[in-house]
């Protein structure tokens, strides 16, 4: 998928966009299609800019259930908050009769 | 602020039904697949220490997986 047959990213460079992508910063010091290739760019920092973003969110509600909840120290499931945010906010997929509100206590 | 006014209940709702946690929480069949995949329990909670631990791991891996990525791409 490197059609363009680019070299690595230098340490450095590479340090900081992995640092950045996932900490949601998405800096780019870089010229997009000149350093990274397509493979990197959609299996690699798309990824993160789900990823990262659903990270932020979940850090959010963790922090409101915090607030709002009394006599618990649980504070939800982080992994459970990662997929739901990426399945149902960032990328809002419903399968055919398998909405939230359709579906019957288990 | 007309969208605001128009979209802040069901959306609200929305938002409440994705968030809600222990057994009270409904689970997509995509998203069962997902939780087994990763050998989640979708009911079980976590203290704020383990939720932490949970998000500095994740963001850990992700990054070390971003750097080889990024060093490895013109063997890939």
């Amino acid at each position: 998928m490197n059609v363009a047959w680019l070299p690595a990213v230098d340490p450095a460079g590479a340090w900081n966009t992995a640092v950045s992508f996932t900490t949601n910063t998405n800096w780019q010091w870089y010229s997009g299609e000149s350093t990274m290739g397509h493979l990197v760019q959609m299996a690699g920092l798309a990824v993160q800019n789900f990823a990262s973003a659903a990270i932020g969110i979940a850090v959010a509600v963790a922090l409101v259930r915090g607030f709002a909840r009394g006599q618990t120290g649980q504070l939800g499931n982080f992994w459970v908050d990662l997929v739901r945010i990426v399945v149902r906010a960032i990328f809002p997929y419903e399968g055919p009769g398998d909405t939230d509100a359709a579906l019957p206590a288990t | 602020m007309v969208a605001l006014a128009v979209a802040y209940r069901p959306l609200g709702d929305y938002m409440y039904r994705m968030y809600r946690v222990g057994s009270s929480a409904r689970h997509l069949r995509a998203e069962r697949v997902m939780y087994r995949v990763i050998g989640v329990n979708p009911d079980g909670q976590q203290s704020w220490v383990v939720y932490a631990r949970s998000v500095l791991a994740f963001s850990a891996v992700s990054i070390l997986f971003l750097y080889a990525f990024l060093r490895l791409q013109n063997h890939l």
